[in-house]
């Protein structure tokens, strides 16, 4: 699965997982946006099994983020993977999505 | 309701103002700069900052503050008035604009277009600043910046003290900026904006970028195959221009690429800055400054606009607009069929017209009457009928009601009253009395002129007032009213009065009267109307009472009125403006007085009589056992005597304000309407006349000036009675 939801505490989880690019960024905006409907106030971003994204994936993160900001909901990206961590060093986007606090367990162990 | 028909007037007045800023503006586009366009400019902008200061619209006050300091700016030649600057202030009209209109809709405490505000704005203190380089250096200096603690109240006086501060271009900025919004088929060509940015590395580094991501639709709007993402990014690199556009070659179709070099001007940089939503140039401008664009100064005056725009009430601009504009726009166009907008020339061209016709007409009469043709006579009768309603429907096209001077009233009362800590009961009468709308707005002037006074210096403190014996709370009076052909404005207070005796010490000090000849009071009084007649010394001893009442004495006087002031002292004091009513046509009676004909305007006359028995050599008769004094038309005007000499005379007796006076003339003709032509310059200067009219038969008939005449009687009364005084002092010797 691309995407998973888990909740922790009052946490969404979100572990995204393959590409996030112009390829896949039609099937996983709905997904993604699948959190709004939810209610746990803050929603963690797990992208650490992202292998690939580009501006399309970007827009999409970001449209979440502004959409949770107007229910007063927080998005992080709790784990990165190192195309995500260039994509945001590229753009200097990360302090837009605010630092985890949350532990993340290893990427794959929750399903 | 009062309040509405302020804020209808504010709404008008600024209107109207902008129409003329936008034609001045245009004016200096077409013919260049001229002093006269820019002050015209500037007053419009400051006086429609005034008035809405007044019913503290604040938000339009803030605006066209920031409009006016530019404008002043560049009065004071310390700023080149180019296009930039023209469109700019151009775009700043059309926002006033809706910012008037959201007054109009009672939605002033709402900000029609913040972004487009904060952008305007934005550039506003951006050109401001680069008002002068030569300035500048010094400036800096002298201008140094705050801690950024206080950043809030810093940057908003920064705004206001722009002129202290450095203007400098921003040489010291070292940068590229690229600007960046692609079009929204990029990623489906399969063009990755970030390969763009990677690509970029390879020609320099980065300083600093700013996803721009409020051009992303909502989640339901959003395709998620568009490309909704801008940038702008600080670029260090010594490319060339022309290596960074190749950059972007493939996508340069649809997108927008802007490029600035290192050291643009600031207005580059606020264009820039125009195009982003407000949280993404709030951002931009953070980035900006991180990266020294702007020195600490300059990013106060900056901030200050971006803090103003943060401090603006957030308003869903989109949803509720949109639905409200047809509705106002129905309203609009009711309106525009209930009011027609017409050029005043056109109409007084329509009243010479009407002028012209009711002089054709009694010509016209005047030979059916010689005919004797009953028919002919009878129909015109009925266009004399005809003529007279539409000489009067003409006349009271220019005729508005005198409220549109005394609805000011109420809120500068209240504000001069707090500002000297009185208590005043502010009553206005007979507000619906009509005047020639010409009239009504020379007035305003005078008449706040004389209010000022009447509160400042007419009124006392309450205490004052308590211990005088008359209660705390003053009252003032406005009353407008008709009386006798023309409009008599009254303004009352009941405080302490003027002091008789200085002003005649005054008056004697300054070399008006000997102070030995026997003067009314009204004489006396009279004298506050010479220039410079109050002195710094009076506004404590005679309560100032004449600071400038020579100016309202010209005003009114231009006005063809009069002004006069009636005061008693520890009462209180009436100033009395009498105007006429109106300038073109008026109902007269005709009088022959030798072979001359004169009218007399028929508001005037109170009746005709015939000459009483008098003594002669006196000029006065007794009229049902009354004093009446008279002029003897022919003697005044050295007239030959009637050749077919009448005996019997009749003597006109006509009243202005209070005065009645008698004309003797030769014979009375009837009634007409005359319409008034100005006498000739030979003759402007000629006492007793007032204009002339041409007559049915094409004689030309002069108008008699009544307030003149009427006030020689009285002149001649008080000299006569001196002359008796004198006689008796002699035969009693």
């Amino acid at each position: 699965m691309p995407l998973t939801y888990s909740v922790q505490e009052d946490s969404l989880l979100l572990t995204v997982s393959g590409g996030l690019t112009i390829f896949q960024a039609a099937e996983r905006k709905p997904e993604l946006l699948h959190a709004l409907t939810l209610v746990q106030p803050r929603v963690v971003l797990d992208l650490a099994g992202v292998d690939e994204i580009d501006t399309a994936g970007i827009q999409l993160l970001l449209l979440l983020r502004r959409e949770l900001a107007e229910q007063d909901r927080q998005l992080e990206i709790g784990a990165y993977s190192p195309a995500v961590v260039a994509a945001l060093d590229l753009l200097q986007l990360h302090e837009r999505f605010g630092p985890a606090e949350v532990l993340l367990p290893p990427a794959g162990e929750h399903a | 309701m009062k309040k509405d028909s302020a804020r209808d007037a504010v709404v008008q007045e600024a209107r109207e103002l902008l129409v003329a800023m936008e034609a001045a503006l245009l004016q200096i586009e077409m013919e260049g700069p001229t002093r006269e366009c820019i002050n015209a400019i500037f007053r419009a902008a400051h006086t429609i900052k005034g008035s809405a200061g007044l019913f503290a619209f604040d938000s339009i006050v803030q605006f066209t503050h920031q409009v006016e300091h530019l404008l002043d700016l560049v009065r004071q030649d310390r700023l080149p008035l180019n296009g930039h600057l023209m469109s700019l202030l151009l775009q700043c009209g059309d926002y006033i604009g809706e910012l008037v209109d959201a007054i109009e809709r009672g939605q002033e405490t709402e900000e029609p277009n913040a972004e487009r505000r904060t952008a305007l704005l934005a550039e506003l203190a951006l050109v401001a600043l680069t008002a002068s380089t030569a300035e500048a250096v010094e400036a800096a200096g002298a201008g140094q910046p705050a801690a950024a603690g206080d950043a809030v109240a810093g940057q908003r006086e920064g705004l206001g003290a722009i002129d202290e501060i450095t203007a400098q271009a921003p040489a010291d900025y070292p940068y590229w900026h690229l600007s960046l919004q692609f079009n929204e088929n990029v990623l489906r060509d399969g063009l990755d904006p970030l390969s763009f940015l990677h690509y970029l590395r390879s020609l320099g580094r980065i300083v600093a970028i700013l996803p721009v991501e409020s051009g992303i639709p909502d989640a339901a709007g959003m395709d998620a195959e568009s490309c909704y993402l801008g940038v702008e990014i600080c670029f260090a690199s010594g490319s060339s221009r022309q290596t960074l556009e190749d950059v972007f070659e493939f996508v340069r179709d649809d997108s927008r690429i802007d490029i600035l070099s290192p050291h643009s001007v600031l207005a580059d940089y606020a264009t820039v800055l125009q195009r982003l939503a407000r949280e993404d140039a709030a951002r931009l401008v953070g980035l900006w400054r991180h990266h020294g664009l702007f020195n600490e100064t300059q990013w106060r005056c900056l901030g200050a606009a971006t803090v103003d725009e943060a401090a603006a009430p957030v308003v869903p601009v989109a949803a509720p607009d949109t639905r409200q504009r047809p509705r106002l726009l129905d309203e609009r166009r009711a309106q525009e069929q209930k009011f027609i907008k017409i050029e005043v020339s056109k109409l007084d061209q329509l009243i010479d017209l009407v002028g012209e016709l009711v002089i054709a007409g009694a010509s016209a009469r005047l030979i059916a009457r010689r005919r004797k043709d009953s028919q002919f006579e009878e129909a015109t009768q009925a266009i004399d009928g005809l003529m007279e309603q539409i000489r009067d429907a003409a006349l009271t096209l220019r005729m508005v009601q005198i409220n549109e001077v005394f609805q000011r009233f109420p809120r500068i009362v209240r504000d001069i009253a707090r500002d000297l800590d009185k208590d005043i009961d502010l009553i206005m009468t007979g507000s619906d009395t009509e005047l020639d709308k010409s009239m009504v707005e020379r007035l305003a002037d005078p008449l706040m002129h004389i209010v000022r006074n009447a509160i400042d210096h007419g009124i006392e403190p309450a205490n004052e007032r308590l211990a005088a014996g008359k209660p705390a709370k003053a009252t003032l009076r406005l009353n407008a009213t008709h009386e006798s052909g023309s409009v008599l404005i009254e303004v009352m207070d009941d405080g302490r009065g003027m002091d008789r005796d200085r002003i005649l010490e005054k008056a004697v000090a300054q070399g008006l009267t000997s102070g030995e000849e026997d003067l009314s009071d009204a004489d006396i009084y009279r004298f506050v109307f010479e220039p410079g007649f109050s002195t710094a010394r009076q506004v404590t001893e005679l309560s100032g009472r004449g600071v400038g009442m020579d100016v309202v004495k010209r005003n009114i006087e231009a006005l063809h009125g009069e002004v006069s002031i009636d005061t008693e002292g520890g009462r209180g004091t009436v100033v009395r403006i009498r105007l006429p009513l109106t300038l073109a046509i008026i109902s007269g009676f005709q009088v022959v007085v030798g072979n001359a004909v004169f009218v007399i305007p028929l508001d005037m006359v109170v009746e005709c009589i015939d000459m009483p028995p008098h003594q002669s050599g006196s000029h006065i008769v007794a009229v049902r056992d009354e004093p009446l004094p008279f002029v003897p038309l022919r003697e005044l005007f050295d007239l030959p005597e009637r050749q077919q000499g009448r005996a019997r005379k009749s003597l006109v007796i006509v009243q202005y304000g209070q005065l009645r006076a008698g004309l003797l003339v030769d014979g009375l003709l009837g009634e007409c309407q005359a319409v008034i032509k100005p006498l000739g310059r030979l003759f402007g200067k000629v006492k007793g006349l007032s204009g002339s009219t041409i007559l049915g038969d094409g004689r030309v008939a002069l108008i008699l000036d009544i307030p003149h005449l009427v006030h020689h009687t009285q002149q001649q009364e008080q000299g006569n009675a001196a002359v008796y005084a004198e006689r008796g002092v002699t035969s009693a010797q």
